[in-house]
Order: C-alpha cells, then sequence, then structure tokens
C-alpha cells in the first residue's frame, strides 16, 4: 500500500470522479475527508471507505464558499489532526448555458452569447474553488513540510469545443494554477500535480445514457456501455469504457513516493482523446 | 502490480548506473522478466549482476531497425513475448556536440557528423525500436519513451540533444495513435538532472572550460546546477524515472497513451 497513514480531502468526492479517486486512494491505505455539498451520497461513499478498514468522514461545503471552505479544512484537521493530500476535483457546470438575454446579432456565437452569471459559476466552480481550497489546506501542508496536491483538469484544458468555451477555459486556468502553485511550494516540498480526465462512465452519465435508451427511437434495447462507446468511443483511441477508478489510480501515483520528484505537471488520462 | 509473466525489453540499459539500469530494477521488482539491451562494448555484464531478479542482456544497436528485428526475434523465440519496450537509448549531449566545429557562430557550433550522430543516437533509436517490437507485441503492450526536460524548452549548448529529444516528445504522440488499435500504449518520460555518464561527461568539460573550477569536484559542481535549477530540490534517482514507467506500463494506466510527465522536480517550470 503506498498511502498507508495519509489524510486525504477529496472535494466533491461524494460521486463520479470523485468517488473513484475516494476508493483508489482508500484502496491504498489513506484515511479519507470527503468535502461535498451532497451529504447522503457522501454518506454512501463513507460506508465503502470504512468498509475497507480506513477512516472517513464527509463534510458538507460548498468549495466555491470562502467561510464554508475555511470551516469545513477546520473540521478536518480536528478529525484527523493533519492533512497529506489534497484533490481539487470539484468541477463541472460544462453541459448547460443558458442563454435568458438572447442578442439577435450574437446568435449561434456560444462564445460570446452566454450569461455573465454562467461565465462567474463556471469559473468559481472549477477554478476558484480550487484557490480557495488550496488556500485553507496549505498551512497545514507548510507545518508538515510535505504533502500532494492534486487538481484536476480535464481533456478540454487543451482542446477547443466552442459549446462548452467558459467550461474549456476554466480548465486551461486549472492547468496555469496547478503550474504555479507547483513552483511556489517546491521549496517547501510540497508537490502539485494535475490529473486531465477525458469522457469517463460515471453513475450520472450511466443514467443519462439509459434514459437515452428509453426516450430515443434510434437508441432503443442499447446499453448504456454501448452508447457511451457510441459517443466517445470515436474520440479515443481505444473503444474502451473510462471509468472514475482510472482517474483514482493516476491520482494515487501522483500522490505517492513514487512520484516524490514529479510537479507541475499535467497528466491526461484520456485514451489518447486529445490527439484525435 | 506484479509483471509476473510479463517481458520488458529495455534499450541502452548497460551502464550500471544509468537511468536504463534503475528501471530495470523498479521492473524486476515487480516480477518482470526484464531484458536489457546495449552496444558492443558496454559494461552490461556488471549491470546485469547488480540488479536482483529475473535480469539478461543482449548486444543489439538500438539505431538499427535490422539489428532490432533481429534482437525482437531473438527475444520471441526465447521468452515467447515483448510487453513492454523502453526507449531508453541515448547519448548525452556535451562532448560529441563541441567536435570539429565548422566555424564559431554564437556557440552553436557543430559539424555534420555530430548533428547527424545525436539525432541517430537519440532519436532514430526511438523509431527504429519501436518498429521492430510493435511487430511482436501480439497481445497489446506498453511503449515508454525516454525524452528528458530538455525536450520541453531552449536546450543551450545542446542543440541537437534539445532538437531529438523534442522530436521524441512528438514521435510518442505520432506512435501514440498509431499503434492504438494493437492496443499497444505509447507514453513519454522527459528525466530532469541525473548524475549518469552524461553528467560525468558535462561536468569534465565543465572543468576544462573553466580553470577557476579546477580543483572543485566534478561531483560538486553537478550539485551546485542542481540546487540552482531544480525547485524541488535535489537530483533525480534512476528509481524515479523507473516508478513512472512501471506505472506507464501497468494496468492503472490503461486509459494513458501519448502522455508526457517531466521528472525534473518543476525544472522546466
Amino acid at each position: 500500500m503506498k498511502l498507508e497513514g495519509k489524510v486525504a480531502i477529496v472535494t466533491g468526492g461524494g460521486q463520479g470522479i470523485g468517488a473513484g479517486i475516494v476508493r483508489c486512494l482508500a484502496e491504498e491505505g489513506a484515511d479519507i475527508a470527503i468535502v461535498d455539498l451532497r451529504e447522503e451520497t457522501a454518506g454512501e461513499i463513507v460506508k465503502e471507505v470504512e468498509a475497507l478498514g480506513r477512516k472517513a468522514i464527509a463534510v458538507h461545503a460548498d468549495a466555491t464558499d470562502s467561510g464554508q471552505v475555511t470551516e469545513a479544512v477546520r473540521k478536518v484537521v480536528d478529525a484527523f489532526g493533519k492533512i497529506d493530500i489534497l484533490v481539487n476535483n470539484v468541477g463541472g457546470g460544462g453541459a448547460r448555458i443558458k442563454r435568458t438575454i438572447p442578442k439577435e446579432e450574437l446568435t449561434g456565437l456560444r462564445c460570446v452569447d452566454s450569461e455573465e452569471e454562467a461565465w462567474d459559476k463556471i469559473m468559481d466552480l472549477n477554478a476558484k474553488s480550487q484557490f480557495l481550497m488550496c488556500r485553507a489546506v496549505v498551512p497545514h501542508l507548510l507545518k508538515q513540510k510535505d504533502g500532494k496536491i492534486v487538481n484536476i483538469g480535464s481533456r478540454l484544458a487543451r482542446q477547443v469545443d466552442i459549446s462548452l468555451s467558459i467550461y474549456c477555459t476554466a480548465k486551461a486556468a486549472v492547468i496555469q494554477y496547478t503550474n504555479h502553485l507547483a513552483l511556489e511550494l517546491a521549496p517547501h516540498g510540497i508537490n502539485v500535480n494535475c490529473v486531465c480526465p477525458g469522457d469517463v462512465m460515471t453513475p450520472n452519465i450511466e443514467a443519462a445514457f439509459a434514459r437515452v435508451a428509453e426516450t430515443n427511437p434510434d437508441s432503443k434495447g442499447k446499453t448504456p456501455e454501448e452508447l457511451f462507446l457510441q459517443v466517445a468511443g470515436p474520440r479515443m483511441a481505444f473503444n474502451r469504457i473510462q471509468t472514475p477508478e482510472d482517474m483514482g489510480r493516476a491520482t494515487v501515483f501522483l500522490a505517492s513516493e513514487d512520484a516524490r520528484t514529479i510537479t507541475g505537471q499535467a497528466l491526461y488520462v484520456d485514451g489518447g482523446q486529445t490527439f484525435l | 502490480m506484479s509483471f509476473e509473466g510479463k517481458v520488458v525489453v529495455i534499450t541502452g540499459a548497460g551502464m550500471p548506473n544509468g537511468i536504463g539500469a534503475g528501471i530495470a530494477r523498479c521492473f524486476a521488482s515487480e516480477k518482470a522478466r526484464v531484458i536489457i539491451t546495449d552496444l558492443e562494448g558496454a559494461p552490461i555484464d556488471e549491470t546485469i549482476a547488480s540488479i536482483e531478479g529475473d535480469v539478461s542482456s543482449l548486444i543489439a544497436d538500438a539505431s538499427s531497425q535490422k539489428a532490432m528485428f533481429e534482437a525482437t526475434g531473438q527475444i520471441i523465440d526465447q521468452h515467447g513475448r515483448i510487453d513492454v519496450l523502453v526507449n531508453n537509448a541515448g547519448i548525452g549531449g556535451p562532448r560529441p556536440e563541441r567536435e570539429a566545429p565548422v566555424e564559431e557562430i554564437l556557440g552553436s557550433a557543430m559539424s555534420d557528423p555530430v548533428w547527424d550522430a545525436q539525432l541517430v543516437s537519440n532519436l532514430r533509436t526511438t523509431f527504429a525500436s519501436s518498429s521492430a517490437v510493435v511487430q511482436k507485441m501480439e497481445d497489446g503492450g506498453s511503449i515508454v519513451n525516454i525524452a528528458s526536460v530538455a525536450a520541453l524548452g531552449p536546450a543551450t549548448g545542446l542543440p541537437a540533444y534539445g532538437a531529438a529529444k523534442a522530436a521524441v516528445v512528438h514521435l510518442t504522440k505520432t506512435h501514440a495513435i498509431q499503434f492504438a488499435p494493437r492496443r499497444i500504449r505509447v507514453n513519454c518520460i522527459c528525466p530532469g538532472l541525473l548524475y549518469t555518464r552524461a553528467w560525468e561527461m558535462m561536468t569534465a568539460q565543465t572543468k576544462m572550460n573553466n580553470p577557476d573550477l579546477a580543483d572543485v569536484p566534478q561531483r560538486k559542481i553537478f550539485e551546485d546546477i542542481v540546487a540552482q535549477s531544480t525547485p524541488l530540490g535535489g537530483e533525480q534517482t534512476p528509481e524515479d524515472i523507473g516508478n513512472l514507467a512501471v506505472f506507464y506500463a501497468s494496468d492503472k494506466a490503461r486509459m494513458i497513451t501519448g502522455a508526457v510527465v517531466a521528472v525534473g522536480g518543476g525544472m522546466e517550470l
């Protein structure tokens, strides 16, 4: 086991990619603090981690709210006495951008025809949340002159998808924040890296594909796996279902001593998607 | 993360203190069957004797497709399969790049033959060995290319070495897509500073060029460079490179292909 005796915070660890990261960290021996808005799902993952023989807590907090972040980190330190690993996984908001202020001349120009509020929300969720968490956690890592931060980016940090322009921009910010934090914290023995997922079959995506199979005549009778490969397959070099655990294993590697001289790196876990 | 029953080929791993030997130690400790290759004259027996586990050797020029086809055939005959190829073969930049300048122009003097030799040893090796070995990777596989942090930015004083290593990064991406239908993943490691033969040569040269450093041990010159250029502090060990190579080659990285990761303590930032 590579992470025995370590305490890891995973934001948004109660579901999706975050839950996969939590499982992989716990399998390698880490105790886990899930910082998440959804208490019910986070509670279920806590039970899974405890079943592995590790300690786990769920702390209810919005990672985009500095007051709640400060309070959440205090609770984690109260419970475990220290923090060794921070995984900034909270993110999203890529799919839906509301357009309530239609501007005739901007119709179809999706990079400029968005609400100001959408920009702020997506930036907050994907970029500011990482800044706020780091600001609260780094003092604890500095105390022990040791620590690992893994920020979750996206394949979209370096790919262009005009329908998701704000999300892509926010994820690119994650890469640059990772680089700067890595350089600044290096003299203090803290490694900062980034995992960039491609398309991942999370339970939410699986449920969405299941609904598609029920409602869309073209997809009738197809399994979520078949639909995932139909949609994401052509974008990947491998015709494989990419899972939250694929992200978890990369996160474990970067959080372990095996990666002790790796810092400021973006590791793309995307089945070669970024090149196609 | 056991590699039991897997066959791993590492090119240019004949030096006991080299990166290749460290990569071999990491795979051997995961129970892989390791075959290291190098040129005639490398202290390959000494290297094998220094590694615990199932390690054997083969003399083969990694820059020659013909030689690597033959080596691949021999390995398949003897071991039945190849699962992992680590393209580690290469030569350090310093001394050969300085030889026989036609005309000194802003420190970039280098004869055509020296340029060509650098490209052959540091770039063609990767192409030739991969081309030969992929033919026989019948059950999927993993290729790990060893580039350098010199690939990621200007390589002052080492133009041919830097260009060749940058090309290895690029070749990684091309091969990642090209070999994907055969379920072969291709990834790249950019090592930072390790006190291997290349740096022994480079520090010897530094001493020759700087009379002030005559009394300074080579190792001290290297350590000063590490201290100046590595934010995280400290040099890299061959095992630091080997650990990432093992991760890349394992099933834990089954969705990672075309990746480029520097193992250099943040020195390229």
